[in-house]
């Protein structure tokens, strides 16, 4: 155990008290903050907050007055209704795509008659409700949801005497700017795990590969230290040192999130548990990605060699954090998928769709994965062929 | 008798020789005997040293030695402890150096040597006494706050030599210590293989210098192809011609004519 903690304790100084390692392990986190903030410049308009307090503006056209008790918010929403005449339905709309409106329902003039009229026997046609939307803004989201939600409870409770968006595409009001910041916001994913990545990769190339380069490591395997403490040690050390840069990149990630989503820092829809979330998550990646990478770097012969065998891990990474807003796989089959899992307990949290149970999956699989991968680099240690290879 | 501090018992190490490998040796074997039921002991208070040609399998015997890498056949024995059985004790007991073992450049050697000193479970106040002897003897306090990396190629020879014995082993075995040193550098690691053998350590050292063996040691082994072909003390071997020769003589009744 003591010699576990005294090599632990060299390989911190040995990080820790270089400039330029430091360098490298603060950059990633200096990156995010200002790849962000510039993206939010760039894209500054996704949405307003989604608290309780907060207030929605829905504009109603021929809304039938027994339907106005939705309008309450079912005792959750502050909605606030616009019923003007006076604006066009191309200036309701135009509101909603802005951002100044949570959505806009338009009803069929005399609604409520033609719907009790109504007989699913084809002699009249079922009256129409159309919402318009904007999926890219959470406001609009939640107001659509909500509608929909009170809609449907009222159309099972009558048994089907309208349709809502019957008339297919055309009424989610997304804007082009505003379905790229979405995307941006899907790929955050991916340039937070490079980064991670390249923060482990310079200790973890440099911790073993490097020592083997340099003939140091047989130095320290002619002492009494057992292999496995002697991995161990490193491992840990890296994690640590992993973690910090982590940390940097947390904290990079959290400052530039009101620029990125062009919000005041108190309005940014995220609470302490989506922050949690989020750290316990890079937490995760990073103890994963120190193992792998250790071990990559254990199996190369030179600094170089780790740098280049740890190119296709890194390509896979890219592609299962892109996999995960390409491809949504349905239910939990996901969170069984190492890094591809992390990635999307991080898209569900930016998302505002968190999963726990997945995210309790996901730390259970990286955990283990972890264990095994520390119980795999001692034994590589051990071995004379990869510790000596010619 | 003297005491036997080291004893290689029939030792046999064969590699499996990759693809790459086998086109460098330009060979079809799959496996290379490095070291072929080598056996000889080192006794305590004494210098042996280890000639042979390149490839003759002698790092490939110290690195078994240093627990480095594990013996296919045969056994070593350092203080009673067997490689095999009990590598820990023997690492212990052993002081390790290569041209290719170098010390982290981003350390100082005081720390360096205090980090030693630790992983061998030395005693803080015993660490620390031996530190200023070790340092004084071999003028190491000049640099001893300069990190590895800023130390002139002398220096840092100096410094991984006392690193390598701050445990006070009770044998240090070198591989080819002045190899790709230039005469300055390679004088000080002659100074101190003399000194520790004032001091009466114990030392196997593999060389192809002959002046160094002559110089330095008690016993002479030579080995060609991982055999041992003919063990003696130096001066009976060098009674009749100098070590050059006798080589020469037993390297062409082995090999025939050099080529
Ligand atoms: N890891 C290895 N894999 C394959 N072959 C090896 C390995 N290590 C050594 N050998 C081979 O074993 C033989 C003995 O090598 P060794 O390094 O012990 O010789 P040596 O006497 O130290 O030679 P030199 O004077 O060149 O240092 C050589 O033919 C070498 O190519
Ligand atoms: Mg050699």
């Amino acid at each position: 155990m003591k010699d576990i903690l005294i090599i632990f304790k060299k390989e911190l100084k040995r990080f820790l008290t270089d400039p330029r390692m430091l360098a490298t392990l603060l950059l990633p986190g200096v990156l995010i903050f200002c790849i962000y903030s510039l993206m939010g410049t760039f894209f500054q308009d996704l949405t307003t907050g989604s608290g309780t307090n907060a207030q929605y503006v829905v504009f109603i056209d021929n809304q039938p007055s027994e339907f106005s008790q939705f309008n309450d918010g079912g005792g959750v929403y502050n909605i606030s209704v616009n019923q003007d005449a006076a604006l066009s339905s191309e200036e309701k709309k135009e509101k909603v795509k802005s951002g100044e409106a949570a959505c806009y329902i338009v009803y069929e003039e005399d609604f409520y008659e033609k719907m009790t009229a109504y007989e699913p026997d084809g002699t009249l046609s079922a009256p129409q409700v159309e919402i318009y939307y904007d999926s890219t803004a959470t406001a609009s989201q939640t107001m659509y949801s909500y509608y929909i939600a009170c809609l449907d409870a009222f159309e099972q409770s009558i048994a089907n005497k309208f349709d809502v968006n019957a008339g297919g595409e055309g009424y989610d009001l997304a804007s082009e700017t505003e379905l790229t910041t979405y995307i941006l916001g899907m790929i955050l994913p991916m340039i937070l795990n490079t980064l991670l990545v390249a923060g482990c990769m310079s200790v973890a190339a440099e911790s073993v590969a490097g020592e083997k380069e340099r003939g140091t490591i047989a130095t320290l395997l002619v002492t009494p230290v057992g292999r496995s403490h002697l991995a161990l040690g490193k491992v840990l050390a890296l994690a640590l040192v992993a973690l910090i840069s982590a940390a940097a990149s947390f904290l990079g990630l959290i400052f530039s999130l009101p620029q990125l989503l062009g919000l005041e820092f108190s309005a940014v829809p995220y609470g302490v548990g989506d922050y949690f979330s989020i750290l316990v998550i890079i937490v995760m990646n990073v103890l994963l990605f120190t193992v792998i990478l250790t071990m990559i770097s254990t199996f190369a012969k030179s600094v170089k060699e780790a740098n280049g065998l740890a190119t296709p891990f890194m390509i896979l990474l890219i592609v299962l954090s892109l996999m995960s807003s390409i491809i949504p796989i349905s239910g939990l089959t996901g969170y069984f998928i190492p890094i591809f899992n992390s990635v999307l307990c991080l898209t569900s949290v930016i998302t505002l769709s968190f999963n726990p149970l997945g995210f309790f999956i996901t730390l259970a699989i990286n955990l283990v994965l972890f264990g095994l991968g520390v119980f795999a680099l001692a034994k590589m240690f051990s071995s004379e062929k990869i510790m000596f290879n010619k | 008798m003297e005491q036997e501090i080291l004893k290689v018992e029939n030792l046999t190490k064969k590699f499996r020789l990759s693809l790459r490998q086998r086109k460098i040796e330009k060979t079809a074997a799959k496996e290379k005997i490095a070291v072929n039921g080598l056996s000889f002991s080192v006794n305590e208070g004494e210098i042996y040293g280890l000639l042979g040609p390149n490839g003759a399998g002698k790092t490939t015997t110290l690195r078994t030695i240093a627990t480095l890498i594990r013996p296919d056949g045969g056994d070593v024995y350092v203080g009673g402890a067997s490689v095999v059985h009990d590598p820990g004790a023997v690492r212990r007991q052993i002081g390790f150096l290569t041209g290719d073992l170098k010390l982290e450049e981003f350390f100082t050697p005081g720390y360096l040597f205090d980090f030693f000193s630790e992983l061998h479970g030395i005693p803080a106040d015993v660490a620390r006494e031996r530190k200023k002897y070790l340092f004084d003897k071999f003028g190491i306090n000049a640099f001893a706050e300069v990190k590895v990396g800023d130390l002139s190629t002398g220096m840092k020879q100096k410094a991984s030599l006392v690193i390598s014995i701050v445990h006070d082993p009770k044998i240090i075995v070198f591989d080819e210590p002045t190899n790709g040193l230039d005469v300055l550098t390679a004088r000080t690691v002659t100074d101190f293989l003399e000194e520790l053998k004032k001091d009466k350590k114990t030392v196997l050292l593999s060389t192809h210098i002959f002046s160094l063996v002559e110089k330095l040691c008690d016993r002479v082994g030579i080995i060609i192809d991982g055999k041992m072909i003919c063990e003696d003390r130096l001066d009976v071997l060098t009674a009749e011609k100098n070590l050059e020769d006798v080589f020469f003589d037993v390297y062409r009744t082995v090999k025939g004519d050099i080529v």
